[in-house]
């Protein structure tokens, strides 16, 4: 439990440092330390209950233990994740903790021992990207049995910049922010700089939007101060609706602050004082996050009037979001905040000259906003130093899917797909063969095993039919059948698109009907033309980015993956075996044994048998007693396709055609 | 005033910048036809009918004209290039494939050679095609807001809030006015006299007019306007018909007038 939070007044680099000296006493207090990961990923897994425990046991037996929330590290899989801190030592991760665990984990911590078989990886010392330094925790590095994370692919490869705080501090802590180096930047933003360096620095720092579209951020932020027109207005987009995508979750929960201070920034050098976030309403955690770290930042004087001294006045509201996935895009969004009909308008006017009310507006998502303080602090050319050709920096991407490691992992731009999927990811889950990686979101592209080497960022992945997105990242194995893959994406996409242009609401609806006729054996090659033609159509004249790029799950597949809709239109066969229509379940009779398996198992009891000696095996006293079994059938009129009993079969009797 | 010379299908064309490329193209006779453009409303770009090839440079593009405001000095428009002709009648293909017996898109697609959509018909959609011209109408120009889109994606139509008659609706008829295919309509039931917006479920009183005892207009339009005339309201007080057939015998009256005296 953390103790009180003081409360301070920061005028000053005195007031700062104070703070972050505070900060530092509550990260490394001098006794055992235990954090616990309770982001919203966490709690899925049981770390509400398990923290409370921990809270319990250390009040119970008077143990002299701090216990400390944080948020999610990025190992998604392994939640709860309890980080033990003992002075002088190093910190170790510990993964699958339940909440009956508590006493035996803290006893270990205790007496000094690590909790066994559940430790993944020690740090030796914190590194503290803002401020180019490290805390070091343990002098002497050894941990009996643990390796250090630089020895894990999953960590080494990964490099945190956004992602620099998540997992490490308690976000509602402010000032474990500024320990870590917080609000420097913004200090020296505008104190030492004019709004035109700031922005020179971050056109330098070669930053592109983290939020799908990659536009060069500085390039924005220049056309917008040039924009006349009073007031102006910043805002953060945390309108996240890619399934299976929590980038900016993540750092809405773990790191709060780094996406206001990267705000206050971009206010001071367009001219604003006055931003907005959207948040998404299916992330109650990361507003309620976002909400306590704007009130602590209020009450210290970090936002409000005469931020520093400096005459610089920044005030942010939150808007919630709807539930509207079109609402992610700018003018959308914007139409959203001011009350009207969360729907796009054409963007021949940007934005940056006429948006909110408009009014110039610089809208960026929370991964580039939270990128901000690191560019002013290390420079542009460190930044610069960082990532491929075109793409500067580090990408987040949520790793999801038939993946070993699933959760977020923060890479340099350039760096290969099959390094994120087998080094970080650990390669397929149950060892299965790889067969596509969708990127980007809904509608994102299908990206093949021939492309495992591409070196990921924004020009490479739009190269070959897909895109980046905000960083959504599906791994798919061999049990995945591509067509229906199309089918569940537009399947979404049909109910996302507002419906405003005809392209993008006809369309979407008709593609995916065209898949769903396919998946179900009913089309021609007739159908697949229609498909393609739709497709062309409305990814060129749909109104805004949605539209524009819905067709993707579609023309990607069939570029990567003709052979499996071929398949399903000329031979009527799904080579996966994923669609019901297709698909027929039957067992083998001389192989089945009799056991009965498959029958008990059968949601809906369509497999009749009896079960016995098989009667190949049976001898002449077995069918005298009437212990021979008789072989299963499956009833394919009442068959629901589940695959149930082809899972169970202990012989492998049952068959799929 | 900034001045834009561009060329439209080879024939120079000169606007003010920042002026609609779809308003200038239909100033100057260029025949694009549309949907969702109304000269009373703000450009919506919902029917993505209008489009044209823009070729700027090495840059091209198919654009929605309507929405496209005209900066670039010297760029060049096609408004029937075999792209814009390809990507039209696919978006005219999926309306017909909405609206199948919509007369007004079945003359649009036989103008550019579609009998038949190859999509099968969407049941219930009618013939509204979602330009979204009744909303704006109603909202901006009226400012009765009685009507808006409801639903997401395939399952946006226009209505009135859930559903329900609307209260705030004048009955103005400004919405069927305004609808490109004719789902919007004004029902009168004279013998009743009661004025119904259809399909938005919502009756009005008809007035009669005190001279040819027809009813012609919603009471609560009537009130509407007087209260925008003020004290010239009294010209409201008869049918339109009446109206004129009075003011032509007041007129008549004059020339009578000056003919006698002569």
């Amino acid at each position: 439990m953390n103790e009180t939070t003081q409360t301070f007044l920061i005028r000053t680099l005195d007031d700062l440092e104070e703070a972050g000296q505070a900060g530092r006493r509550r990260l490394y207090p001098g006794r055992v330390k235990i954090k616990v990961g309770v982001g919203t990923c966490g709690i899925a897994a049981g770390a509400s209950e398990l923290y409370r425990a921990l809270i319990r046991e250390v009040r119970e037996k008077g143990l002299d233990v701090e216990v400390a929330a944080t948020a999610c590290i990025g190992l998604c899989q392994r939640e709860p994740l309890v980080d033990v801190q003992v002075p002088g030592r190093s910190r170790v991760l510990y993964g699958d903790v339940a909440a009956d665990q508590a006493a035996p984990l803290l006893e270990a911590a205790c007496r000094g021992e690590i909790f066994g078989g559940h430790a993944i990886a020690r740090t030796d010392a914190d590194e503290e990207i803002l401020t180019d330094t490290r805390h070091v925790l343990a002098s002497k590095a050894a941990v009996d049995g643990v390796v250090p994370f630089g020895n894990v692919p999953l960590f080494s490869s990964q490099l945190r910049i956004a992602m620099r705080n998540c997992g490490i501090i308690d976000s509602d802590s402010i000032e474990e922010y500024i320990a870590r180096g917080g609000y420097l930047a913004l200090l020296n933003a505008l104190t030492k700089y004019q709004p035109d360096a700031i922005i020179q620095m971050v056109t330098d720092s070669g930053l592109r939007g983290r939020g799908g579209g990659g536009f060069p951020t500085g390039r924005k932020w220049a056309s917008c101060r040039k924009a006349p027109g009073d007031p102006r207005y910043v805002i953060c987009n945390a309108d996240e609706g890619d399934p299976g995508a929590y980038m900016d979750r993540g750092i809405l929960e773990g790191d709060p602050h780094s996406v206001l201070e990267g705000m206050m920034i971009g206010a001071y050098a367009i001219g604003s004082s006055e931003g907005f976030v959207y948040v998404r309403e299916e992330y109650p955690l990361a507003r309620q996050k976002l909400a306590t770290a704007i009130k602590v930042a209020e009450q210290c004087g970090l936002m409000g009037d005469d931020i520093f001294g400096t005459g610089f006045n920044f005030r942010v509201r939150i808007a919630r979001g709807g539930g509207a996935f079109v609402c992610g895009e700018s003018t959308a969004l914007m139409a959203s905040v001011e009350g009207r009909v969360g729907e796009p308008r054409a963007k021949h006017i940007h934005t940056v000259e006429s948006g909110l009310w408009d009014k110039p507006t610089t809208l960026n998502n929370v991964e580039t906003w939270a990128n901000v303080p690191v560019i002013i602090e290390r420079g542009p050319q460190w930044f610069a130093s960082i990532g491929s050709q075109g793409s500067k920096g580090t990408k987040v991407f949520s790793l999801v899917g038939k993946i070993k490691n699933t959760g977020l992992v923060e890479v340099p731009m350039g760096i290969t797909l099959r390094k994120i999927i087998y080094d970080i990811g650990g390669g397929i889950a149950d060892d299965k063969q790889f067969k596509a990686v969708q990127t980007g979101g809904p509608s994102g592209g299908c990206i093949p095993a021939e492309h495992l080497d591409l070196e990921v960022d924004f020009d490479r992945l739009t190269e070959v039919g897909s895109m980046m997105g905000s960083g959504g990242m599906i791994v798919m194995d061999e049990d995945s059948c591509m067509v229906d893959v199309a089918r569940y994406f537009l399947d979404f996409l049909r109910y996302e698109s507002c419906g405003k242009c005809t392209p993008c609401r006809e369309g979407n609806q008709r593609m995916f009907e065209l898949l769903d006729k396919i998946c179900n054996g009913h089309a021609t090659e007739a159908d697949l033309q229609l498909l393609q033609d739709i497709a062309d159509t409305v990814k060129t004249t749909s109104l805004c980015a949605l539209g524009k790029s819905a067709p993707n799950p579609v023309l990607s597949t069939i570029r990567y993956f003709r052979n499996e809709y071929e398949a399903h239109i000329r031979d009527k066969r799904c080579p996966a075996g994923v669609c019901k229509a297709l698909v027929k379940y039957s067992i083998n009779s001389a192989l089945c044994i009799c056991c009965g398996r498959c029958a008990r198992e059968c949601p809906v009891k369509c497999i009749t048998g009896q079960t016995g000696k098989p009667p190949a095996k049976a001898t002449k006293k077995d069918k005298e007693e009437g212990k021979v079994g008789v072989p299963y059938v499956i009833d394919q009129a009442a068959c629901v396709k589940c695959a149930t009993c082809f899972e169970v079969c202990p012989v492998g009797a049952v068959k799929r055609t | 005033m900034t001045t834009v010379s561009f060329t439209i299908d080879g024939r120079p064309v000169t606007c003010e910048r920042d002026s609609m490329l779809l308003d200038v193209a239909l100033a100057n006779g260029f025949d694009i036809p549309t949907l969702c453009h109304h000269p009373a409303v703000e450009p919506y770009g919902a029917c993505r009918l209008c489009l044209v090839e823009i070729i700027q440079g090495r840059w091209s593009g198919v654009e929605a004209s309507c929405t496209y405001p005209v900066r670039d000095e010297g760029m060049v428009v096609r408004t029937d290039s075999e792209k814009v002709r390809r990507y039209r009648r696919l978006n005219l293909e999926l309306l017909l494939g909405r609206c199948p017996e919509s007369e007004t898109v079945k003359e649009m697609a036989r103008k550019l050679g579609i009998e038949t959509s190859r999509l099968a018909p969407v049941p219930q959609a009618g013939e509204c095609v979602l330009c979204g011209l009744c909303v704006a109408v109603c909202q901006d120009q009226v400012g009765a807001g009685a009507i808006g889109f409801v639903g997401r994606g395939h399952e946006r139509r226009v209505d009135t809030p859930y559903g329900e008659p609307s209260d705030v609706c004048i009955g103005c008829g400004a919405c069927a006015e305004v609808c490109p295919t004719g789902c919007v309509r004004i029902v009168d039931d004279q013998a009743n006299k009661i004025r119904e917006i259809a399909p938005f479920h919502t009756r009005h009183n008809l007035l009669r007019c005190p001279e040819c005892g027809k009813g012609y207009v919603a009471e609560k339009h009537l009130q509407h306007l007087a209260r925008r005339l003020g004290d010239k309201a009294g010209i409201l007080e008869a049918c339109p018909v009446c109206r004129g057939r009075r003011r032509a015998s007041e007129l008549l009256k004059v020339y009578e007038k000056v003919l006698n005296t002569r």
